[in-house]
């Protein structure tokens, strides 16, 4: 990479690091894995940065890099889970702690599959088409449609329950 | 806290995510790292092409390799029993000697032993070899 395009890299970088760490935190409900997340993304974006220049959106690449690592992060756990012979734990298993301060609608979050819990933060959060949402995670629109209709009446039911929890 | 619609949502979200004040972007440690993957990218590249070129100039030659010999010196095999099944340990052979060249022994070494060469053979008998 040449002087001019690391001045490139380094400048739409800056621009786009914090929306990729809140995007890590409200898949993970965790700054510091948030942080490695957006970190791990930004050096892979560096490593193929010619090729996702002419792909023509960075910003695609981006969040997918971010959204695969963080189903990585759930099957990797679920795969040690299954060699040590333990029952997997369901992947919404965040469950509310009473000594859990994050906000309620993240701990929400984090009852959600991992499947639901990005369409919710692309549709809502990142206010993107469903089109673009269905092209970021490689499914069909109506796949999109259905996880976040799933996600919404969960988070609806999820809040009550999650607030019962620490009641 | 409760979700009244879509709209509502994105409230929610943006005033829970926009609160998380990231430090700075991390660029360097970023071009670091990538070039670390870039730099295991091409270690990968060259070792598949190490192998494509060993498979290219090994296989090539296994395929050439001047077929072995053929010895045609007569077989002989050591009869230990004119006929019957064959006990444990033991192979039968049909048809021609010529599979078992391999096994040859000196005719004095069998005699000794008490058996026979295969071409003494009675019609209908059978020839034993030893394992």
């Amino acid at each position: 990479m040449d002087s001019r395009t690391e001045a490139e890299f380094a400048e739409f970088m800056h621009g786009r690091w914090p929306a990729l760490v809140r995007l890590g935190y409200g898949l993970t409900g965790d700054e510091r894995l948030a942080e490695d997340l957006a970190r791990a993304a930004l050096a892979k974006a560096y490593a193929s940065w010619p090729r996702v220049l002419r792909a023509g959106d960075p910003d695609v690449y981006l969040r997918r890099i971010i959204l695969n690592a963080s189903l990585g992060k759930v099957r990797r756990r679920r795969g040690r889970e299954r060699r040590r012979g333990d029952e997997p734990e369901p992947e919404t298993a965040q469950l509310a702690r009473a000594d859990d301060d994050r906000p309620a609608l993240v701990k929400a979050l984090m009852q959600l599959p991992v499947g639901q819990r990005s369409v919710v933060l692309l549709r809502y959060w990142m206010d993107m088409t469903e089109a673009q949402v269905a092209a970021v995670l490689g499914c069909s629109v109506g796949s999109v449609r259905s996880q976040a209709s799933r996600a919404l009446a969960s988070l609806r039911v999820g809040e009550d329950v999650a607030e019962e929890v620490l009641l | 806290m409760s979700i009244v619609d879509e709209r509502d949502l994105r409230q929610q979200l943006d005033g829970v995510l926009d609160a998380i004040m990231p430090p700075d972007a991390p660029v360097r440690a970023a071009a670091r790292k990538g070039k670390l993957i870039q730099a295991g990218r091409s270690l990968g590249v060259v070792a598949g092409l190490a192998v494509v070129a060993g498979i290219g100039v090994g296989i090539p030659g296994l395929l050439n390799q001047p077929a072995r010999e053929v010895s045609h010196a007569r077989p002989m095999v050591m009869v230990e029993q004119s006929c019957g099944t064959a006990a444990d340990g033991v192979r039968e052979i049909t048809g021609s000697p010529a599979p078992v060249a391999g096994r040859t022994e000196p005719l004095s070494a069998l005699q000794a032993a008490g058996g026979r060469p295969a071409t003494e053979l009675a019609a209908g008998g059978c020839a034993w070899l030893k394992p």
